[in-house]
């Protein structure tokens, strides 16, 4: 279990700065600090972005991460549960041909997919998430239903960022583990969507109106980041990252929450 | 019920998982437990009282409450002892691979206690009551561990002991079905991390409570001082 963490440039051509990111990643070590990786993407409006894979079998050095001009800085901090591996096939993000994860959580029958796990020599429940997008991508679903279909039947914890390379489209979702969510100038909370799977437009919307702003969210709440993205509710950040809102919803069990 | 010779040993707090558990070892499986308990110094003692009430119910008459609370610095680092740090809500553990309600190293102490206290009187049987879901949080309740715990205990020449978690598979309201089915009071359970009078309904132990008796459609008979 790890945690996640990322900073968003929505709207114009605002830059991401670098100490606010090296900060978000520190505070995430709370949570894990065996092994960092992550994304950086800097050609926003390219069809698709490119992203920019970094990983390191070593707590967390934010020095190390390619952060200049960066527009989308996405990072994971690493506390395996049972591989204790140094080799940097065990670190986040993990890929597959068309994706790459970060996930936060355990999940307790990962087992149950071997088909799914994209390492089966490394076993990790990680690898089943992503395995699994990509199985039904391959049978032609849609990007939303493939990870709709993958998560719905996953039992255990999970906070995950995704990036879907043919489209340079961002997903967030999670079960149980938290993903705060805030955002700067101003620096008020994210409104999010309403608990019981009604899907609001997102206030994201402002970027319409020529708004630009950093969105920050984090494993870990800080002055920032504030605001728990809904569970069982896939956020997308479009490929042209004007809009970061939900967009699909899915089943899911939360043995702590009443329901 | 008459005095009977213990043929196992039962880790009880007090709380829900492991009350049910002694309900469960008695009733179910015509077991004469043995029962251990222990003062670590947490904010939640109450739970001792619930334990003792428990073994008294069920007329057992073997009941060791060990007192550790001498100790409380060696565990000083965990929420549940610090009085400095406040117990967290459920939302902001999840997902952290050791939250502050971890207790160093406790549960392999109170094994290795119980253990010796077996070894002590002669069975090998040690029961306690991880769950499911408990290893969201806590390395030392996990199938693995118990595995490997069950190892070193193997090389005992005479009493080697066995380690059991019969609801090591069970989430919260798998145990709450069986424990109602056997007529466990959950009133006089406690589980509450914060050392309240009233239960807080926030931390991780009251927020997998109260969505287990949810989930059953029942309302939890302790008394709560908010819910979520």
């Amino acid at each position: 279990m790890c945690g996640i963490f990322g900073i968003l440039s929505i709207g114009a051509d605002g830059l991401i700065a670098a100490a606010d990111f090296i900060a978000l990643g520190e505070r995430n070590t709370a949570r894990g600090n065996l092994g960092f990786g992550g994304l950086i993407i800097r050609d926003r409006g390219a069809s698709p972005a490119t992203p920019i894979v970094y990983r390191f079998a070593e707590p967390f050095d934010g020095s190390r991460i390619p952060l200049t001009e960066a527009k989308v800085a996405l990072g994971h901090v690493r506390a395996p549960t049972n591989v204790r591996t140094d080799d940097l096939v065990a670190i986040h993000p993990f890929e597959t041909r068309e994706l790459l994860l970060a996930h936060n959580g355990l999940l307790l029958n990962h087992a149950q997919f071997p088909a799914w796990q994209i390492n089966p020599a490394l076993n990790v429940d990680s690898g089943v998430i992503i395995g699994g997008i990509q199985h039904h991508l391959d049978q032609g679903a849609p990007i939303i239903e493939a990870i709709g279909q993958t998560v719905a039947v996953l039992d255990g914890q999970q906070a995950c960022w995704l990036w879907h390379k043919p489209t340079g489209a961002l997903y967030l979702w999670r079960v149980m583990s938290p993903i705060y969510v805030g955002r700067t100038s101003p620096p008020s909370p994210l409104s999010v969507s309403q608990r019981g799977g009604v899907i609001q437009e997102s206030a994201f919307s402002v970027i319409r109106e020529g708004a630009s702003f950093m969105v920050i969210f984090s494993s870990v709440k800080d002055e920032h980041a504030q605001a728990l993205l809904d569970e069982g509710m896939i956020y997308q950040l479009a490929p042209d990252f004007g809009d970061f809102r939900p967009i699909a919803h899915f089943p899911f069990y939360n043995p702590y929450r009443v329901r | 019920m008459s005095e009977q010779k213990p043929d196992c040993v039962a880790i009880v707090s007090g709380g829900f998982d492991s009350v049910t558990l002694l309900h469960y070892l008695v009733k179910t499986e015509h077991k004469a437990p043995a029962v251990i308990s222990f003062l670590y110094g947490q904010k939640h003692s109450r739970e001792i009282a619930c334990a003792r009430e428990n073994v008294a119910l069920l007329g057992l008459t073997q009941h060791q409450v060990i007192d550790l609370s001498g100790l409380a610095a060696v565990f000083a680092s965990s929420a549940l002892v610090d009085a400095a740090q406040a117990i967290p809500d459920v939302e902001t553990v999840m997902g952290d691979p050791q939250p502050p309600t971890y207790v160093p190293n406790r549960n392999l102490i109170f094994l290795g206690l119980a253990a010796a206290y077996a070894e002590s009187i002669g069975v090998s049987d040690v029961y306690y009551g991880a769950q499911k879901h408990d290893i969201y949080s806590y390395w030392d309740t996990t199938a693995l561990f118990l595995e490997r715990m069950n190892a070193v205990y193997a090389l005992n020449r005479k009493t080697p002991i066995q380690i059991v978690a019969p609801f090591v598979n069970h989430s919260k309201a798998d145990i709450l079905r069986v424990g109602l089915a056997i007529g466990v009071e959950y009133a006089k359970t406690w589980s509450c991390y914060a050392g309240g009078a009233l239960a807080c309904g926030r931390c991780p132990t009251c927020a997998e409570r109260l969505a287990a008796f949810a989930a059953l459609g029942l309302i939890d008979p302790v008394p709560y001082a908010a819910t979520t």
